[in-house]
């Protein structure tokens, strides 16, 4: 094949429609679904982060710590299952796109996996970081027991 | 026209201004491929998939970059493919120095005088892909430090370093072989 075959094999196949240029939809999309798994990753982290923290501090107290075991029981049944599914879903996303639609810049996928999983445990952190309150607080129950946990440290 | 006109009118829909674009890009990227995994046939397919790599993620390419770094960097990729589907086709720096699985002379001469027609070309394909590469975008391919960073994906000063290290280890393979650069 000459330099010359190149143009024309490549025009050709453009002009046959056998090749199509991706829509702008498609590009957007896959960055919409990376921002949307890596988020909702972050606040799934985040909550296994506090839950992980929690767990370790009763299980180094010699106290009961019924404050702490409490707000472990809330944010147990107040888990985020929609940031779950969306983290899930997003990130399934991603991977059928990069790797069933789009050629460009290839990655492996346990790179891809290995990135989510450490963006989502940093931006877990910070989650757990700038919004401690909100995910101590979340669910009516913990709005009743946090003002008592209070009292028991005054005491 | 500008390059950066001439792709805005492809994302438009101009077929046509594409012609341009793979005309302009063709033998660069084949000096470029063929540097990379010398076989020429392998080359060829590689840089024709480029061209149709680039033309349908085209939309994703933001005109603000230079093109030239991004159809690069498409380049390299479809190389390093050609290679993993390839996998009779010696990909290991010491195979590949091997004089059987040259490119054989006259293809060579017609892909690139400038590598073939020099001996120091012969010590250059015995350097290992993470030195020869940014050496041939430097030297033969006439790339700014930035634009290999951006092709190759990684920093400027890593660029710098590998190429000041091509260069000595060139030498070396060079002085081995009794050639004088």
């Amino acid at each position: 094949m000459s330099t010359k075959d190149i143009v024309n094999s490549v025009m050709e196949k453009i002009e046959n429609k056998e090749v199509k240029m991706r829509p702008k939809w498609h590009f957007t999309l896959l960055t919409t679904s990376l921002v949307a798994g890596i988020v909702s990753l972050g606040v799934v982290a985040g909550y296994a982060i506090r839950i992980i923290l929690i767990n370790v501090t009763i299980a180094s107290s010699s106290t009961p710590r019924y404050g702490l075991r409490q707000q472990l029981a809330e944010m147990t049944s107040n888990l985020p299952i929609e940031a779950t599914l969306i983290a899930v879903a997003a990130i399934a996303l991603l991977i059928y796109l990069i790797k069933a639609k789009s050629e460009l810049y290839k990655y492996k996928l346990r790179w891809i996996i290995l990135g989510a999983i450490t963006l989502s445990i940093i931006v877990g952190i910070l989650f757990t970081l700038i919004l401690p309150g909100h995910m101590e607080n979340r669910g009516e129950g913990s709005q009743q027991h946090t003002p008592r946990g209070k009292r028991i440290q005054k005491q | 026209m500008d390059e950066s006109k001439l792709i805005q009118s492809i994302q438009k829909g101009d077929i046509e201004a594409y012609r341009h674009i793979v005309e302009k890009y063709q033998s660069p990227l084949l000096r470029y491929v063929v540097s990379l995994i010398r076989d020429t046939d392998l080359a060829e397919d590689a840089v024709q998939e480029t061209f149709i790599k680039a033309y349908k993620n085209l939309q994703s390419f933001d005109r603000k970059k230079q093109f030239s770094s991004w159809i690069y960097r498409i380049a390299h990729n479809s190389a390093m493919d050609a290679v993993k589907r390839n996998r009779s086709v010696p990909f290991d720096d010491a195979i590949l120095a091997e004089p059987a699985l040259r490119v054989e002379p006259t293809i060579a001469e017609e892909i690139d005088a400038e590598i073939t027609s020099n001996q120091v070309s012969e010590c250059l394909y015995e350097l290992p892909l993470k030195y020869r590469e940014p050496l041939v975008l430097y030297f033969l391919q006439q790339k700014s430090y930035q634009e290999i960073a951006d092709v190759l994906r990684a920093s400027t000063t890593s660029i710098g370093v590998r190429i000041t290290r091509a260069k000595q280890k060139l030498r070396a393979i060079c002085k081995r072989k009794g050639v004088t650069p």
